[in-house]
């Protein structure tokens, strides 16, 4: 599943952009602002699915209800050039949520330049792989921690949503 | 067995005013860090370190590194709270 060149997703009743796959994602340079839920909800951790996701190009999630950017893979996560503010007020939720957790044991991978600021709460990473982040500016976030970084254990459940 | 998961944060990263803690890291594996700034945080809570990185709960020892300048200041517990089972090395 591919969505390439610029996108927006705004102001919508539900999220901006909900995608779904059993195979691998690639999405980029999206906008995503003023979302009831969240802005961009992007999953492949479905039954039998190993495949990552790749968010490319610059990329900013702005006044989302939910998390502004939420990743949930069994494969490798890679995100680049990430802004993400004022997401997470009508659930205490995330400006950026990343988890790969239950997955292959794939990396995470945040590149580029990164601000995750002013949101309830700032970055969450769950994973048992490598997790690689690069120059983030994560302040005033103001229900929970700048950053969550939680790669610690094999005691992950699995329990594999469905699509 | 214990996985291992190395987290590794790179470049200049800034963790301000947030309501708990600034940056928290918990893993099994390996912690290596570049410039940090984390300061004014947890004052919302009443709790929340600057900068919090804890590997020590797996079986094997696992190395923290401090790359670059740490600026932690005025968070609401310890600017730096460390728990390694491994070597903490500072080199700026």
């Amino acid at each position: 599943m591919t969505l390439s060149g610029a996108n927006t997703f705004s102001e919508n009743a539900g999220s901006g952009l909900e995608l779904n796959s059993f195979g691998p994602v690639s999405v980029s340079n999206l906008t995503a602002g003023g979302n009831v839920q969240h802005g961009a909800l992007l999953r492949n951790d479905f039954l039998g699915a190993t495949s990552g996701v790749t968010v490319s190009g610059m990329n900013q999630f702005t006044g989302n209800g939910f998390h502004g950017l939420d990743v949930i893979s069994f494969g490798a996560i890679s995100a680049s050039n990430v802004t993400a503010s004022g997401n997470g007020f009508s659930g205490g939720s995330d400006g950026v949520r990343l988890e790969n957790h239950l997955g292959t044991g794939a990396a995470v991978k945040l590149t580029g330049t990164n601000n995750i600021s002013g949101n309830a709460s700032g970055l969450v990473v769950y994973s048992v792989g490598t997790v690689t982040l690069a120059s983030i500016t994560a302040s005033g976030n103001t229900q929970g921690s700048g950053a969550y970084i939680d790669a610690p254990t094999a005691a992950w459940t699995f329990n594999p949503p469905s699509p | 067995m214990d996985v291992q998961s190395a987290v590794t944060l790179t470049g200049t990263s800034i963790f301000n005013d947030n309501y708990v803690n600034g940056l928290l890291i918990s893993t099994y594996g390996a912690v290596t860090l570049g410039s940090v700034s984390a300061s004014n945080n947890g004052l919302g809570a009443g709790n929340g370190n600057g900068l919090d990185v804890a590997n020590a709960a797996g079986t094997l020892a696992r190395p923290v590194t401090l790359n670059g300048n740490y600026f932690l200041n005025g968070n609401e517990d310890q600017g730096l709270y460390l728990y390694s089972k491994g070597a903490v090395r500072s080199t700026t």
